[in-house]
């Protein structure tokens, strides 16, 4: 920043200053006695630009205010980055509060507030106050030897911030190793809570499985168990009702109810079974083992019954083939083929009965002709006419006679057939008889469609009711039965309830056991995750922490470079070409090349004044550094009695140098109690001891 | 070559000077640098480890903001 302006009412020594077209470039001389007020101009920019002043402490800043006055009134005008030009103003009311402004009308920045201000100035110069002060703001107690003042090169340098943050990052780190640890032992409990109470027969071990995935397993583990009792639970009464609706059967039910309710009960252990099978328990049975034996026992005895029932329905179909019923497959040896048969043989006996009755008719009636003509006398009729009559009269009849026998044959095979025809009708009487008995069997109650079956003519189906009975099906036929099975069934159902009842005991058990688990790997899921979070949070911040050291070692680096190049060329200068560049080794010694020796001598082997001008140099390499690390842009240097130990050759070349050692600092302020001979600076201001006013015309010296 | 974000550090807000700066140019040199060393370099680590540090020198990013 390049003053071209500083205005001030009522501020520290000066009732009214006002230095106005101020020079960008060059020597700017403030001289005067002790106490005329030359350092003084240096607080006032100081003041202008931080707020704030080297001399009066933060905390009193109503000291700038003059002794006899009010109010203070104090505005900058400068060149600034871009080379825009900055206006800044502060006021200071002892009866109020202190205001401030920060106007720039290129870019139209306006900030108001005393501190809001100060700290626009910071981020628009790059450095705060402190650096300030070290590099720009020179007064001779700041131009001490070059010893490395750590805190103040690293503020310089603008690593102090990362220092810092580093500080703050790593400083987290061993609370964080603490918490690290700290959750570690925590998990080591857990896990020997886990390991003490580990139940392998509920929860088998699964080694390399991620913590939380235990935890859903021991969850997904009780959800079974649970859903298994409420299945359990649910279908047991399911169980008991369709058991009693199979022992309401042992009355007697036909087939299709006994299948349905065969069935029932077989879904109902099915279910309650599956559900058993979702609990895992190797161990256990499902407890309905007896009443599934019962189930098998009625299964069997109903698959028997059925399978009569199938007998007795082909048997039923073979009588309708048989009586020739509409809509039955036609069979040899049907009664209708019988009957069919016997009506065509009686047409044929009976249309041959015809025929013999008109052959004997017609051989009697022929033979009769013919015997008359062989015995009656007729006239002139020879004798072999006669003879011929009489053997042709006699074979007719003889025909006729056999005719009529054969006739009596045939009569008496018609009788025969009506034998065969009555008897025909006996069968298909007995075969109808069946067929009625056997009309609807399959939907009479079991005892009775086995007695029925046993009605059957013929014995028919005997031997298929024989076995029924002696096998599971007699079983279910005997009187009585339900009366005999009905507390047993219900004892095995009863046995099933107990069973169950005590599983849900043993699974409510495993529940709060499981549950236990659960929490344990739950926690130990937790902590696991809150520790990989704790970790990577330390390896974070070592990193982070790593990082901000090495960009401020980097930082340091660059910096110390800019100084080193700023000293090879600001050395030379001030030192009228005898010193060249500067070294400080790993031990602080300070050397310094000589170009007389070419060979680098021991500072404290230099003169008083030539270490002087070193230091300065020293100075201003560093200010320059700063400014070029920066984004400021080109910055004045106040320089207060830089040329105290120097003689009147050393500060009259040190005066011509100043101006032309850095494009960056192209405006140096001296202040000095008599201006150095030989000198011409651009611009001159000579201050009196009692001077409380300094006006400036343009263009004055 | 373009950079995916995930390999690039957090963009810091417009016209942020001075230490953030400074600091966010280092290292993404230093990134860079590392990269070629450790191709299995975690850079989402390296990312929030530049944050952490941004942030402590007073940047602010745009998911700070509630």
């Amino acid at each position: 920043m390049i003053v071209r302006r500083l205005q001030a009412r009522n501020a520290l020594k000066y009732e009214h200053l006002d230095l106005t077209d101020l020079p960008e470039r060059g020597v700017i001389l403030v001289t005067g006695p002790n106490e005329s007020g030359k350092s003084t101009i240096g607080e006032l920019l100081c003041l202008a630009l931080y707020g704030r002043t080297f001399a009066v402490p933060t905390d009193r800043i109503d000291r700038v205010v003059r002794w006899n006055a009010r109010t203070m009134e104090l505005e900058l005008e400068a060149t600034g980055p871009q080379g825009h030009l900055w206006r800044i103003r502060r006021e200071l009311d002892l009866d109020g509060e202190p205001s401030a402004s920060l106007y720039c009308p290129a870019t139209g920045t306006d900030v108001t507030g005393w501190q809001p201000v100060t700290d626009a100035v910071e981020e628009l110069l790059g450095y705060g106050f402190d650096t300030f002060v070290e590099s720009f703001y020179l007064a001779r107690r700041e131009i001490g030897p070059p010893t490395p003042r750590a805190e103040t090169l690293k503020s310089m340098a603008g690593v102090l911030p990362l220092e810092h943050a580093a500080d703050e990052v790593l400083s987290q780190v061993p609370e964080l190793e603490r918490r690290s640890m700290g959750l570690a032992t925590e998990a080591e409990d857990t896990q020997r809570q886990l390991e003490a109470i580990a139940r392998d027969d509920l929860l088998p071990p699964r080694p390399g499985i991620a913590e939380g995935e235990l935890a859903d397993e021991a969850k997904k583990r009780i959800t079974e168990l649970e859903d298994a009792r409420s299945q359990i639970t649910t279908r047991l009464p399911s169980l008991r009702g369709a058991t009693e609706r199979l022992v309401d059967l042992l009355d007697g039910a036909p087939l299709a109810r006994w299948e349905k309710r065969v069935e029932g009960l077989d879904d109902a252990l099915d279910d309650v079974e599956s559900a058993m099978s979702w609990l895992g328990y190797e161990d256990v049975t499902s407890g309905t083992e007896k009443l599934s034996g019962f189930l098998d026992k009625v299964q069997d005895g109903v698959d028997g019954f059925s399978g009569l029932l199938d007998k007795a329905a082909a048997r039923r179909k073979w009588l309708g083939s048989m009586l020739g019923e509409m809509g039955s497959e036609p069979t040899p040896g049907s009664i209708g083929d019988d009957e069919d048969e016997l009506d065509m043989r009686r047409q044929a006996t009976r249309s041959r009965m015809r025929l013999h009755d008109r052959l004997a008719v017609l051989s009697l009636v022929f033979a009769a002709g013919a015997l008359a003509l062989g015995f009656l006398p007729i006239e002139d009729l020879p004798e072999q006419a006669r003879l011929l009559g009489r053997a042709v009269g006699t074979t007719l009849a003889l025909s006729a006679a056999a005719f009529a026998w054969s006739r009596h044959g045939l009569s008496v095979e018609l009788r025969d057939m009506q034998l065969e025809d009555a008897q025909l009708q006996q069968r298909r009487a007995l075969l109808e008889a069946d067929a009625r008995l056997l009309e609807g069997i399959a939907d009479r109650p079991m005892p009775d469609a086995v007695a029925t079956l046993r009605g059957l003519s013929g014995d028919a189906l005997s031997q298929e009711l024989d076995a029924f009975e002696a096998g599971p099906g007699g079983r279910l036929t005997r009187p009585g039965l339900k009366e005999k099975l009905e507390s047993a069934v219900e004892n095995r159902m009863g046995e099933v309830e107990g069973h169950l009842a005590e599983l849900a005991t043993r699974i409510s058990g495993d529940i709060d056991e499981l549950s236990r688990i659960h929490e344990l790997r739950e926690a130990a899921a937790t902590l696991a995750v809150r520790r990989a979070d704790v970790v990577e949070h330390l390896a974070t911040l070592e990193l982070a922490g790593e990082l901000a050291q090495g960009a401020a070692r980097h930082m340091t680096h660059e910096f110390n470079n800019d100084v080193r190049q700023g000293m090879v060329r600001v050395l030379p200068s001030l030192t009228e070409g005898r010193y060249q560049y500067l070294q400080i080794d790993d031990g602080m010694s300070v050397r310094v090349f000589s170009s007389e020796k070419q060979d680098f001598v021991l500072f404290e082997e230099i003169s008083g004044g030539t270490q002087r001008q070193i230091e300065l140099a020293t100075r201003i390499a560093l200010s320059e550094a700063v400014v070029r690390g920066r984004e400021g842009g080109p910055q004045f240097l106040f320089l207060d009695e830089p040329f105290a130990f120097f003689d009147a050759v050393r500060t009259k070349a040190s005066m011509s140098a100043l101006p032309r050692l850095s494009t960056l600092l192209p405006q140096v302020w001296i202040a000095a109690q008599r201006p150095p001979e030989g000198t011409t600076p651009e611009r001159h201001f000579e201050l009196t001891l009692k001077q409380t006013e300094l006006m400036d015309t343009p263009g004055g010296r | 070559m373009s950079t995916s974000k995930t390999q690039s550090l957090p963009e810091l807000p417009p016209d942020t000077k001075g230490a953030p700066a400074a600091f966010h140019s280092w290292c993404t040199d230093e990134l860079r640098r590392r990269r070629s060393r450790d191709l299995e370099l975690d850079v989402d680590r390296y990312r929030r480890a530049t944050s952490v540090v941004l942030r402590r020198l007073g940047v602010t990013f745009p998911e700070d903001t509630p």
